[in-house]
């Protein structure tokens, strides 16, 4: 690094930084004008508000009520402009301690040539249209994230700009200093990448815009595909690539106008993930970015009055199968099994379209000594259809608006009659009319009630018919699995359906069958859905997802071999792309690990199919070790003693996972007293620095310094399609791998020495 | 609701209660007490009052005031009726022309 280049890179640094503080000055100033603005326009509208608010309902308070709203939107806009500015400020004071993080010099075909500084967000003069910094995220930017030094292209608005790289350099700054910075080589930004990398985890994830690799910039980039799917192996960077994709989609937008974050959707497998994303957006300059669960995914669509007690969590529905031994194993798998796939699908088919021909109590309905409507017309009427393709709750209301309309139509009649009935007696003879109305609402709730028997359709109490009416059953599933297997399901089924909670796999089919009726409308505006985890998606979500996101272009993002408690599924990708229908869909590979160390990694291999994709960046620690104790009372002790020595080597975030909720609870217990550690429980956060206990379903998705992965004896990972768990528990670790187990290990251990 | 004060004053007038007591969430349906003959009073009110014609079994569903109010002010925003209420005025002159 050359004495002049350095010191005339420390002189840029602080003219950028000298520009941040003067804009940041002004946007201050901005801000306060704008709040006394806003104070001085609310005051005098109170005060107007106040005034008109008597003559409110006359044909003048409406002009006037005319003129406050004016004013109300006018309030309104001056408040969106304060908080553009405040947002502004945010982004200064972020950029502040570190403006940009890169440079590329880039010639144009033209012979023109550029120094373009990157950073999280854009930096403009206005006052000479000079860009400062540019946001990672504009076209030109793709070029550090793509390209050595030598022939470069980026795609713009105008077409493809081809030309040439010159300089691709990297800084570390903090608290606005320049530390140093270097040229970027294979080799050099490996041993960047290495550095970054070997910092200790934190507790929640922290955006990688400066090492996003090759691979990742073409998923983030990415805007032509209405489904993009990325199999992601453990470590390769998959969410903070959907993440960052997510700030990519919403800065295109912006720059569109035709995206606004409230059309971004995520989709968070559990809670804990949810809290430790939460940091990456704003971070990166994007807020309001919703993120939902899939059970308030589910809760959305269901009805809430069918809901009741609520929806069985997903981390419980998962717990259950992971702890169920024998028997209940059996059935839950066979649940499992068929539910998760297509034939279920085509079940649930098959009972929507025979739901007006059987299941709909269609009757004949009389009003005033009329029929206005008869049963067999009205089942006939709905089964027919004709083509028009609406939905089957449309077409029961708009046939119970054509029944109203005949009793709309009668009605005068009928009040006369009621009428002259209540003259006929003498305490009523003053209130006569009144008397008459009161009789014709009773008479109205009545009808109403008849109508509603067949009009309204509760597809809650219709999914439990299903499983309770074993004749039913057989017809519908018939061919779709084996007879015997078939009754056991719908026993399983119907069982479940007796708890106060709807069993999670019971809410996504009732869902299903909600939306088949009535639609929903609440999400039709989204046109980005970002799904992580999608190994956990069955035919049915995907299904569920075409008819919630019916405009939305999707991400999803998985490993098939982080499935929990199922065998990794190569065909998983084509099954969802067929289910969303939204064409083949661009499917692409991250394989290269950069989590674990090469040692934990080439370890956690050792539970993979045998050819399984990978590479790992290499990077060393230390080997993996497997322990043992007779009993788990002696593992305890040994548990401690590892976190310790853990302790002493410097690394701040330690997890303990356990197979289930119901373990990580029991060993909590047990070392509470001895060590300070925390149990993950729903929505709980990590404790960093500290020792955290959980499941390893909550783990998912998380990475620590070091992980103990407890309990893997014979008893808890039995059989080969154990080996899942095992792989997703190792790959959590960063730099230190433990396992641990008590009385006899698991069979699926490699023969290693234990200490 | 910008109707709901004049709905509150109409049921106040039938009931010859406190106006103050006629807030949104006072109870009408089965169970609450209240006359259905005067739900039937305060129904023939709002027709009278704001001019448009109320469906029974619309009426048959309300469990609260408020839901008389929010039927009302669907209906003005569906232009079912005018926005306003009349004035003694204005009723009268209809009636004279």
């Amino acid at each position: 690094m050359e004495e002049n280049q350095f010191q005339a890179e420390k002189q840029h640094l602080a003219q950028t930084i000298d520009f941040i503080h003067r804009e940041l000055a002004r946007a201050d100033a901005q801000g306060e004008a704008q709040k006394e603005a806003i104070r001085a326009v609310q005051e005098e509208h109170l005060e107007s508000s106040r005034w008109e608010s008597a003559g409110l309902h006359s044909i003048q308070g409406f002009a006037e009520m005319l003129e406050q709203s004016q004013e109300a939107q006018n309030l309104a806009r001056m408040e969106s402009a304060r908080d553009n500015t405040l947002r502004m400020i945010r982004t200064l004071v972020r950029m502040r301690e570190r403006p940009y993080f890169a440079r590329i010099d880039f010639r144009f075909q033209d012979g023109k040539e550029s120094a373009v500084y990157i950073g999280r967000a854009t930096l403009m003069d206005k006052a000479t249209m000079k860009m400062q910094v540019y946001d990672w995220r504009v076209p030109i930017a793709s070029v550090f994230y793509r390209y050595g030094v030598g022939p470069a292209q980026y795609e713009a608005p105008a077409g493809t700009i081809r030309g040439e790289l010159l300089l691709k350099r990297q800084y570390e700054i903090r608290q606005g200093e320049l530390l140093y910075y270097f040229d970027a080589n294979e080799e050099v930004l490996d041993s960047f990448l290495r550095d970054m990398l070997g910092r200790p985890a934190s507790s929640s994830m922290r955006d990688i815009v400066e090492t996003i690799q090759r691979d990742q910039d073409r998923v983030i980039r990415d805007m032509e595909a209405p489904l993009l799917m990325v199999q992601g192996s453990a470590g390769s960077g998959k969410t903070s690539v959907a993440l960052h994709r997510v700030a990519y989609l919403m800065y295109q937008g912006l720059q569109k106008a035709r995206l606004d974050p409230s059309r971004i959707l995520i989709l968070a497998p559990n809670a804990t993930f949810e809290r430790y994303i939460s940091q990456v957006l704003p971070g990166l300059g994007e807020e309001q970015v919703r993120t939902l669960l899939p059970e308030e995914l589910l809760a959305a669509v269901l009805p809430a009055r069918a809901l009741g007690a609520g929806i069985q969590p997903r981390s419980a529905w998962v717990e259950r199968r992971l702890t169920a031994r024998g028997e209940e194993k059996r059935r839950l798998a066979l649940c499992r099994s068929f539910k998760g796939s297509q034939g279920f699908v085509t079940l649930l088919e098959r009972f929507l379209h025979e739901l007006p021909r059987r299941w709909i109590p269609f009757a004949d309905v009389d009003y005033a000594g009329q029929r206005v409507a008869r049963a067999e017309l009205c089942r006939t009427e709905i089964c027919q259809d004709r083509g028009r393709k609406a939905p089957l709750g449309a077409r029961l209301a708009m046939l119970e608006k054509a029944i109203w309309e005949r009793v709309h139509a009668l009605r005068p009649a009928r009040m006369e009659k009621l009428l002259e009935f209540g003259r006929r007696f003498p305490h009523h003879a003053q209130e006569a009319a009144a008397f008459a109305r009161m009789i014709s609402i009773r008479e109205s709730g009545r009808l109403l009630q008849q109508l509603r028997a067949f009009t309204r359709v509760d597809c809650v109490a219709l999914y439990r018919q299903l499983f309770e009416d074993r004749e039913a059953f057989v017809r519908l599933s018939g061919g779709l699995l084996p007879a015997q297997d078939a009754e056991a399901l719908r026993q399983a089924t119907a069982e479940g359906l007796v708890g106060d909670k709807i069993p999670y796999e019971d809410a996504a089919a009732m869902a299903y069958l909600q939306l088949r009726v009535y639609g929903c409308r609440t999400f039709a505006h989204l046109r980005q859905v970002v799904a992580d985890e999608a190994q956990d998606l069955d035919v049915l979500h995907a299904r569920l997802m075409a008819l919630l996101f019916p405009g939305a272009r999707f991400t999803l993002l998985g490993d098939v071999y982080q499935t929990l408690g199922g065998s990794a599924e190569e065909g998983l990708y084509e099954r969802l792309a067929q289910a969303l229908d939204k064409g083949p869909g661009l499917m692409v590979r991250l394989d290269k690990s950069f989590r674990c160390t090469r040692e934990i990694w080439e370890f956690s291999r050792h539970f993979l199919p045998p050819g399984a994709a990978g590479e790992c960046f290499s990077r060393s620690g230390a080997k993996p070790r497997i322990h043992g104790a007779a009993d788990e009372a002696a593992l305890a002790d040994v548990t401690l003693r590892l976190i310790q020595e853990i302790r002493e080597k410097g690394f701040q975030s330690i997890a303990v996972v356990c197979k289930t909720d119901e373990d990580a609870k029991k060993l909590y217990q047990q070392l509470k007293g001895r060590e300070a550690v925390a149990l993950v429980g729903p929505g709980s956060s990590l404790l960093v620095p500290g020792v955290s206990i959980l499941s390893l379903y909550r783990a998912k998705g998380l990475e620590f310094d070091a992980v103990l992965l407890w309990g893997v004896d014979a008893a808890r990972y039995p059989q080969a399609e154990d080996r899942g768990l095992l792989y997703v528990g190792c790959t959590r670790a960063l730099h230190i791998l433990e396992l641990l187990w008590a009385g006899e290990p698991s069979p699926l251990l490699p023969k290693e020495e234990s200490l | 609701m910008k109707v709901h004060p004049t709905v509150a004053r109409l049921m106040a007038e039938i009931l010859s209660a406190d106006g103050s007591e006629m807030t949104p969430n006072f109870p009408l349906g089965p169970g609450s007490g209240i006359d259905p003959i005067d739900v039937a009073k305060l129904a023939i009110a709002c027709e009278e009052t704001f001019g448009f014609a109320l469906f029974d079994e619309k009426v048959a569903q309300w469990r609260v005031l408020g839901d008389a109010s929010r039927q009302i002010e669907e209906l003005t925003e569906e232009g079912q009726g005018q926005a306003t209420e009349k004035t003694e005025e204005e009723r009268a002159a209809w009636f004279y022309e």
